[in-house]
């Protein structure tokens, strides 16, 4: 009986001392040196993993700032703030980083639907059935897509059922824009506020027809931007930010509205926080 | 000792029998809990699938060699280690069984952990919790000893470490098909009740039944 005792001991001990040298051993090859500098940088982001700074989450960010590969400014949730503390915990000098928010590139206002659309909430779900949901081809679904997937809650569904962007809460991640698979959403600095609300490229006729809202390519913006910030490319006017200085010279000429002035909303939001 | 003959027949039997006819999770029930925790999303089931496929083969090896060179009484196998301290007819089997068995499991998860730590940090973030727990996943305790135990006979060496592998390959199946399932699922208007885990158990309940029509496909010897 003692004789069973024992080896039952021995044997047990002894696996367990086998599997032990094993594992050390293993560790000892396997072993995965984290840098204590990375842990800090990770407690700092905001766990979002939302991969605005081209990076696949705040781990890989984390390692990559950690490795000096990246500038410290990428994180568009983090701001400035956490900009200039990663900054310091790194000690290197970052460049100013501008705000931006999401903007949306539609306003179907009054846009007739096409179709009666009752199968899955999902406007990539919409599209493996038909191409769109509004006459217009390129109109927002309106299912939510961006607004479920969006990590900080920033938008929300007009009773029209377009995306509002609460700019409160926008980090300008861009994750609305990835998602969005009609290409409605882009996201712009903050110190632009004249923005096109309408992506149709279709000719101008077909595109008033669709939407009486939709930029009909008439060129009238394009004569009037002072610095020639403004083109017309396949039917549609396109700004480009690196010239447009805001001046809102355009919005009042378009004939359709459908360029948005965003200065207003955003002073008056200002003044009444 | 009888064992089975080795023969390429036998080996196709195990092949389907592990992962169709008793498929570890929808015939036989084990291993559920990393089947709902962590069929969300495919890319993590699959990575999931393999760990477990791994640690099963691994395990039945390894378990098969202490249950023939440590557990069983040296006058049935001419082969135990200990014979000198226990004599010929003495067993440690009824005792040292699970918890040897236990052991041999849990130092593969550490190694497995280790590993993906080490080259898959991203599969090692989408599995979390549910990596240490393979420890205690049943599934791999239940290859264990269904290849030891289950028979009266004791299957040969190569058989047992091939039913581990194929018992892995039918957890990994099962859980790339519900991970499929449960994508499409994400997406469904369905009441706040049942989403998530209930739907994702109305689903198993019926996959299960429907794997109950692989029954007659082979008669396991």
């Amino acid at each position: 009986m003692s004789g069973l005792v024992i080896a039952s001991v021995v044997a047990l001990g002894g696996l367990g001392v086998i599997f032990a040298i094993g594992l050390a051993l293993a560790n000892a090859k396997l072993a995965v040196h984290r840098d204590p500098l990375t842990q800090e940088i990770l407690e700092l982001l905001p766990g979002a993993n939302c991969g605005a700074c081209g990076l696949a989450g705040c781990a890989a960010y984390a390692e990559a700032l950690a490795a000096g590969k990246v500038p410290a400014n990428l994180c568009a949730p983090g701001g400035a703030e956490l900009s200039s503390q990663l900054a310091d915990i790194l000690g290197v000098e970052v460049e100013d980083q501008e705000g931006a928010f999401a903007i949306v590139h539609c306003n179907r206002s009054e846009a007739k639907q096409s179709v009666d659309y009752h199968g899955i909430k999902d406007c990539k779900a919409a599209l493996l059935v038909r191409d769109r949901i509004y006459d217009c081809e390129y109109a927002c679904l309106g299912l939510g897509t961006c607004a479920r997937e969006c990590p900080f809650d920033a938008i929300v569904m007009s009773p029209e059922g377009l995306p509002i962007i609460i700019e409160e809460k926008c980090t300008a991640c861009g994750v609305c824009a990835r998602v969005c698979p009609k290409d409605i959403i882009s996201v712009e600095k903050s110190t632009s506020f004249v923005h096109i609300q309408c992506c149709s490229r279709d000719k101008g006729g077909v595109a008033r027809k669709n939407c009486r809202r939709a930029c009909i390519a008439c060129g009238r913006c394009a004569k009037i931007c002072p610095v020639d910030a403004i083109e017309i490319k396949e039917f549609l006017a396109i700004i480009d930010y690196e010239k447009c200085i805001s001046c809102g010279k355009c919005v009042g000429e378009c004939p359709t509205g459908a360029i948005g002035n965003y200065r207003q909303m955003r002073r008056r939001k200002a003044s009444v926080a | 000792m009888q064992e089975y003959t080795v023969d390429m027949g036998s080996f196709f039997a195990i092949l389907i029998s592990m992962v169709f006819v008793s498929n570890f999770v929808l015939a036989r029930f084990l291993g559920l809990c990393p089947f709902i925790g962590v069929t969300k999303r495919t890319d993590s089931a699959f990575g999931m699938g393999m760990a477990v496929t791994f640690v099963m083969t691994l395990a039945s090896a390894v378990t098969w060699l202490i249950h023939r060179y440590v557990l069983l009484a040296h006058s049935v196998t001419g082969a135990n280690i200990f014979v000198r301290f226990i004599g010929p007819e003495t067993s440690l089997e009824p005792v040292l069984r699970t918890i040897s068995y236990i052991l041999v499991i849990a130092t593969l998860v550490q190694l497995v952990e280790m590993f993906l730590k080490k080259s898959v940090p991203a599969l090692y973030q989408s599995l979390g919790i549910f990596l240490p727990l393979i420890t205690t996943n049943c599934a791999v305790l239940g290859v264990a000893l269904l290849n030891t135990t289950a028979t009266e006979e004791v299957l040969t060496f190569p058989a047992a470490v091939f039913q581990g592998f194929c018992a892995g390959l039918g957890f990994l199946v099962v859980m790339i098909l519900m991970s499929g399932i449960r994508e499409r699922l994400e997406v469904l208007d369905l009441p706040e009740a049942v989403k998530g885990i209930p739907i994702a158990l109305v689903a198993t309940a019926l996959m299960a039944l429907a794997f109950t029509g692989f029954g007659g496909l082979i008669t396991v010897p």
